[in-house]
C-alpha cells in the first residue's frame, strides 16, 4: 500500500525552508554533536569530520556527501504484504507509538501498569483497526524484572499479535540482538530479514546536540545488520531548544541529520529514517508538553524541510494531555493529525491511542484515533474534478429548483470516497435517546472490546513459535 | 458608499487589529490552481445554458440593468456581465465592532471565527435539559461570547422561540448589542423588522451615515434557494438593506446529494454559480455594495436527504469554497465547527476541530457556525462555547504558523549554548515564550496526580462552570442609558 499523499498544507515558505536547512548546518558545522559512542565517532572521523574529544563538528560539504549515500525511500514490511509502507516523497503512514507505562483498562476503566498482555492486546487492535498501517510498539510491559528481556518480550508478543510492520524502541544491546535473531527466525534468515525487514528499531538522540554511547551504538549495529533504524530526537521549545518554532524546527534537523550521517558512516547506503517528535515546555510547570498545537506545528514544519531533503520522515502527532477520554483528547489529536498528514510526514508515531503527556494507552482512544486518521485521509483525498463530477450537463438538465436525490448520478456517486464513519453518531437525538444517549467513548470502548475479543490476527505459526520461546525462554505468557 | 475596490469607509489602520489571526498565504488549498480553473469555467457554463430563475421584478430590472439576458423568469449569464460585476465587488469589507479593536477586515488576510447557527434547541445550563431558545439565551450568550477571547464576532445562534416574528428582529439585535461590543450579524425577517433594527443601529451609532460608515451590524439573506432559484421575499429584504448601506451576506447553502449534484465538484459549481449571479445582482441594484460571498455548503445524508452536519466532505468544500474566494478577489463568508454529536464528547471535539481547522487553513474571512453548537444546525449549548473557544485558539496558533524572524538570533543561542546547553533561562525563552506558544485557557495539563487529586475535574462541567461564572460576573456593556431608553420607547423590545 503506498498511502496518499499529504502536502496540502504548507507552513513554510521554500526560501524558509532552505534557510532553516542552511542553519542546520551552521550549527553542525560550528556547534557541533557531542558522539558519545566510540563506533559512530570513529566512523566520522574516518568519513573526515572534525574530531575534538567527543565532539564532533561537520562541515556541509562532507555532510552533504553522506547524506548523497543515504537512500530516499525506506520501505517498512509487513509480513505477509498486505500492508508494505514505503517511506517517502510525501506519502503518509500511519502507526501507534509510546511507549507508555499505563494503560486504561478496557474492561473495567482503570488505569493500571501496562503489562505484556497490553502488548498483545494492542497489537491485535492495531491490526483490526483499517487505517493503522504500522505497529510501533505502545507500551512498556513492566512485569519483566531485567531490562535486558524487556526487547524479546515486547517483539514476541507484536509478532503474534499482527502482521503489520513491527517497529519498536529498544531497551538492551542483548534485547537489540534478540530482537533481529528473532525476526529473522520468522523470516526464514538474515538475508531474507534484510529484503523484506518486517521489523525496525527506534533508537535517539539527546537534545540539544547529544548522541547516547547506548542508544548511538544500538544504531551502529542496526546499520551494520542493514535493518531499518529511526535517528528520532525531541528537542523541546524553551528548555533544551530555543523557544521559537522556527529554532525548535532547525534543532530538530540538526539533530536527526547527525544521526542519519552517523548511520551512512557507519554502514553507506544503510536504510536509515529521519525522525522528529518534539514538543513544547509547559513554562509553569518545566515539564513537556504531548497536546500543544506547537507540537504539530513543529512536526509539519520539519515534515517541509526534510521532504526538500529528501529523506524518509518518521513523525508524531495524535498526542494529547487528556487524562480522560474527552472533548480535549479528541481535538488535540485531530488538530495534529490533521496538520500533520496534511504536511506530508511519511511515518506519522504516536497518532492513535496515546494520552496523558505519552504515559498512558486507552484502547477506546486507538479505536478513535482511527476514525479520525480516516476522516482526514477522506481529507487528503481532495475533491476529484472530471467533466463527470463537475456535472455541467446534469445541472442544466434539472435547471432552477430541481432536487437531486433521484438522480441517476447521484446513485452512481453517492458512495464514493465518503467515509463511513465508526463511532461518530449521525442520527437525530430521538433515535440517539432511545438507543441509550451513549457517549464516543463508550461506543469506542465496545468497539474496542469487541476488537480485542474476536479478532484473528495473522500470529506466528505454533511450530515457529515454539521454537522462539525454546530458544528465547525469558519471554513470559501473558 | 465607496465604490472602489475597498469598501470601508475609515481607513481604518491596520495597526488596530486585535481580532482574527493572520493567513496571508492560506497554508491549505485543497484544490490545484487547475481544478479551480476548471470550475470557475463550468460555472461559467451553468451561468450562461440554464442561468438562474428570478421571480422578483425588482431584481428582475437590475439584472437587465447589468446586461443579462432575461427570458421571462430566465435569467443567463455571460463571463463578461459576471467578471465586471466581480470586479466592482468591493476587495475589503469592514465589519465593524463597537470598538475599533473588534472590527473585522475581510479580505485583509486576516482570519475571523465566530458563532452562527439559527438552532431552534438550547442545552439549558442549569438543569443541562434541552429546551426552545428564548431571547435572554441570546442576550446571554452575546454577554458569554464577549468574555471568550478566541470568538471574533457574534453572530445570533438561535432564533428565539419565545417571541413573535413581527418583533423578533429588533429584539434579537437589541438583546446581542446590549451584551457585545464584538460585530453582530442576524438574519432578518420581515421589513419593518430591517427598518427598525437600522433605525436602532442608527440610534447607536449617532445617525446614519455613521452607522454606514461604521457598520458594527450586519444582516444575511439566503436570497437563492438552491438549485440556481431566488427566493422574492429574501431578495426583496436583500435589496433594501443593500440601499440603506449595510454590509450583507449573501448566502447559499446546497446539499450535496439533494439541491446541488452528488459530487463535491457539480455542487461547488452550482454554488459559485448562485453566489456569482448574487454578486451580479447586487452589484447592478446598489454599485460598490457590501454584499458577501455566503458559502454554506453541506452533504445529504443520503439514508434519507437529512442535512449531514461533519464528515469530512464539509470542511472540504468549506475550505475550497476559500480558494474561489481568493481567486475572486472577494471577501467570503463560510462555515466551519457543525458535528453531528448531541452531546459535547469525544466526537464533537474532532468533528469541531477538523472543519475549523480546514477553514482557517484555507483562510477563509469570516468562519461562522464555529463555536457552541450541537446535533447539526439543531442545539446550542453553553459549555459547548468554552470549549470550542479552546479549539478556535489553537486554530488560529496553526494558521498563523511559523514565525521566521528570529533565526539568526536561535542560531548563535544554539552555538553559545553547544551540545547539552539549557535554553530556560535563554534571554529569546523569556522574550518569546508568551508568542510563540498558544496559552490554553480550558484544556487541562496537570499531571495525572494532580488532576486526580482535584478529583478528575471534567472538562465539559469545566466548561459549563466558567460559562456560568462569566454569566454571573460580566457586567453587560449596554448602551448609552438616554440612547437606551430612546429605544425602548420607540421598539417593542421584550428583554
Amino acid at each position: 500500500m503506498s498511502g496518499a499523499a499529504g502536502g496540502q498544507v504548507s507552513l513554510l515558505a521554500a526560501e524558509q525552508v532552505r534557510a532553516i536547512i542552511d542553519g542546520a548546518w551552521r550549527v553542525l558545522a560550528e556547534a557541533g554533536v557531542q558522539v558519545n559512542t566510540r563506533t559512530g565517532r570513529e566512523a566520522f572521523a574516518r568519513a573526515g569530520a572534525q574530531i575534538d574529544g567527543s565532539l564532533v563538528r561537520i562541515p556541509r560539504d562532507l555532510g552533504e556527501r553522506l547524506l548523497a549515500g543515504a537512500p530516499s525511500a525506506v520501505t517498512l514490511f509487513s509480513r505477509d504484504g498486505s500492508r508494505d509502507c514505503t517511506l517517502e516523497g510525501r506519502q503518509v503512514h500511519m502507526g501507534t507509538g509510546g511507549t507508555a507505562l499505563y494503560v486504561i483498562d478496557p474492561e473495567t476503566g482503570a488505569h493500571r501498569r501496562s503489562t505484556s498482555r497490553d502488548v498483545a492486546w494492542c497489537a491485535r487492535l492495531c491490526d483490526a483497526l483499517e487505517q493503522l498501517d504500522i505497529f510501533t510498539i505502545n507500551v512498556f510491559p513492566n512485569e519483566i524484572a531485567s531490562t535486558d528481556h524487556i526487547d524479546a518480550n515486547r517483539f514476541y508478543w507484536s509478532l503474534a499479535n499482527t502482521a503489520r510492520h513491527v517497529m519498536g524502541g529498544i531497551y538492551s544491546q542483548q534485547g537489540l540482538r534478540e530482537a533481529i535473531e528473532m525476526a529473522q527466525m520468522v523470516a526464514g534468515g538474515a538475508e531474507a530479514l534484510r529484503e523484506r525487514p518486517f521489523v525496525s528499531f527506534i533508537t535517539l538522540m539527546i537534545s540539544p546536540l547529544k548522541i547516547d554511547d547506548t542508544y548511538g551504538e544500538m544504531a551502529c549495529t542496526c546499520a551494520a545488520e542493514g535493518l531499518p533504524v529511526v535517528m528520532p530526537t525531541e528537542p523541546l521549545a524553551g528548555t533544551t531548544s530555543p523557544v521559537t518554532l522556527a529554532a525548535n524546527i532547525l534543532m530538530h534537523v540538526a539533530e536527526t541529520l547527525a544521526g542519519v550521517m552517523m548511520v551512512q558512516a557507519v554502514s553507506p547506503g544503510a536504510p536509515v529514517i529521519a525522525g522528529s517528535v518534539g514538543s513544547t515546555t509547559d513554562m509553569r510547570t518545566v515539564q513537556h508538553l504531548s497536546g500543544p498545537i506547537e507540537r504539530a506545528i513543529i512536526n509539519a514544519g520539519v515534515a517541509q524541510v526534510v521532504q526538500e531533503l529528501r529523506l524518509p520522515l518518521y513523525s508524531t502527532a495524535g498526542t494529547s494531555d487528556a487524562k480522560a477520554v474527552d472533548a480535549q483528547a479528541a481535538y488535540e489529536s485531530a488538530l495534529s493529525n490533521m496538520l500533520v498528514m496534511l504536511s506530508g510526514a511519511n511515518y506519522i508515531h504516536d497518532s492513535a491511542g496515546l494520552m496523558d503527556f505519552d504515559l498512558t494507552v486507552s484502547y477506546e482512544k486507538m479505536v478513535i484515533d482511527d476514525e479520525i486518521i480516516g476522516m482526514v485521509r477522506r481529507v487528503m483525498d481532495g475533491v476529484p474534478v472530471t467533466e463527470e463530477t463537475l456535472a455541467v450537463d446534469l445541472i442544466c438538465a434539472r435547471g432552477p429548483g430541481a432536487g437531486y436525490m433521484a438522480e441517476e448520478h447521484t446513485v452512481r456517486h453517492m458512495r464514493e470516497g465518503r467515509y463511513p464513519p465508526t463511532i461518530a453518531d449521525r442520527r437525530p437525538r430521538e433515535e440517539w435517546a432511545a438507543g441509550g444517549s451513549t457517549t464516543a467513548t463508550e461506543r469506542a470502548r465496545e468497539r474496542a472490546l469487541a476488537l480485542i475479543r474476536e479478532h484473528r490476527p495473522t500470529g506466528l505459526a505454533p511450530e515457529l513459535s515454539a521454537q522462539i520461546r525454546a530458544r528465547f525462554p525469558h519471554i513470559r505468557d501473558c | 458608499m465607496a465604490d472602489t475596490r475597498t469598501a470601508t469607509g475609515t481607513g481604518a489602520s491596520e495597526a488596530a487589529h486585535a481580532a482574527g489571526t493572520p493567513s496571508p498565504d492560506a497554508p491549505y488549498r485543497p484544490l490545484s490552481d487547475s481544478d479551480v480553473a476548471a470550475i470557475h469555467e463550468a460555472t461559467l457554463r451553468v451561468l450562461a445554458a440554464t442561468g438562474i430563475r428570478c421571480g422578483h421584478e425588482g431584481a428582475l430590472a437590475a439584472y437587465r440593468d447589468a446586461g443579462c439576458a432575461i427570458d421571462g423568469d430566465r435569467v443567463r449569464f455571460d463571463e463578461d456581465t459576471v467578471m465586471a460585476a466581480v470586479d466592482r465587488a468591493p476587495r475589503r469589507i469592514t465589519l465593524s465592532g463597537r470598538d475599533p479593536d473588534r472590527d473585522l477586515h475581510l479580505g485583509s488576510g486576516r482570519v475571523y471565527l465566530g458563532t452562527g447557527g439559527a438552532a431552534l434547541d438550547v442545552v439549558d445550563p442549569e438543569s443541562g435539559d434541552t429546551r426552545r431558545g428564548r431571547l435572554s439565551d441570546l442576550a446571554r450568550i452575546a454577554l458569554l461570547v464577549e468574555h471568550l477571547e478566541h470568538i471574533d464576532f457574534f453572530l445570533r445562534p438561535t432564533e428565539p422561540q419565545d417571541i413573535a416574528v413581527a418583533v423578533a428582529d429588533v429584539n434579537k439585535y437589541y438583546a446581542a448589542l446590549t451584551n457585545t461590543r464584538r460585530h453582530v450579524m442576524a438574519g432578518i425577517n420581515t421589513p419593518e423588522g430591517l427598518r427598525q433594527v437600522f433605525e436602532m443601529a442608527s440610534m447607536i451609532a449617532g445617525g446614519d451615515e455613521a452607522l454606514v460608515e461604521r457598520p458594527f451590524v450586519s444582516a444575511i439573506c439566503c436570497w437563492v434557494v438552491s438549485p440556481l432559484k431566488i427566493d422574492p421575499h429574501s431578495t426583496g429584504l436583500l435589496m433594501a438593506a443593500l440601499r440603506l448601506g449595510l454590509p450583507v451576506v449573501m448566502a447559499t447553502a446546497p446539499m450535496a446529494g439533494a439541491t446541488s449534484p452528488v459530487t463535491l465538484a457539480g455542487t461547488l459549481v452550482q454554488m459559485n454559480a448562485e453566489l456569482l449571479s448574487g454578486i451580479v445582482l447586487a452589484q447592478a441594484a446598489s454599485p460598490g455594495a457590501r454584499a458577501i460571498y455566503g458559502a454554506v455548503p453541506s452533504v445529504a445524508n443520503l439514508r434519507d436527504g437529512s442535512y449531514l452536519a461533519a464528515p469530512p466532505e464539509f470542511g472540504l468544500m468549506n475550505a475550497a469554497a476559500a480558494q474561489f474566494a481568493r481567486f475572486y478577489g472577494v471577501p467570503i463568508y463560510n462555515s466551519a465547527g457543525l458535528t453531528d454529536s448531541k452531546c459535547s464528547d469525544v466526537q464533537a471535539g474532532y468533528e469541531k476541530a477538523f472543519s475549523i481547522a480546514q477553514a482557517a487553513l484555507a483562510g477563509a474571512d469570516f468562519i461562522h457556525h464555529a463555536a457552541g453548537m450541537l446535533e447539526s444546525m439543531s442545539t446550542i449549548s453553553y459549555e459547548q462555547y468554552v470549549i470550542d473557544n479552546e479549539i478556535l485558539g489553537m486554530a488560529k496558533r496553526m494558521t498563523r504558523g511559523i514565525d521566521m524572524s528570529a533565526l539568526d538570533d536561535a542560531v548563535a543561542a544554539i552555538e553559545r549554548a553547544g551540545p547539552g546547553g539549557n535554553y530556560l533561562m535563554d534571554e529569546l525563552t523569556l522574550e518569546r515564550m508568551r508568542t510563540e506558544t498558544y496559552q490554553a485557557t480550558l484544556s487541562n495539563r496537570d499531571s495525572r496526580r494532580e488532576w486526580e487529586r482535584a478529583g478528575r475535574p471534567d472538562i465539559v462541567a469545566e466548561a459549563r462552570r466558567r460559562a456560568l461564572d462569566i454569566l454571573a460576573q460580566a457586567e453587560p456593556p449596554g448602551l448609552d442609558p438616554v440612547i437606551d431608553a430612546e429605544i425602548r420607547r420607540r421598539f417593542p423590545i421584550e428583554c
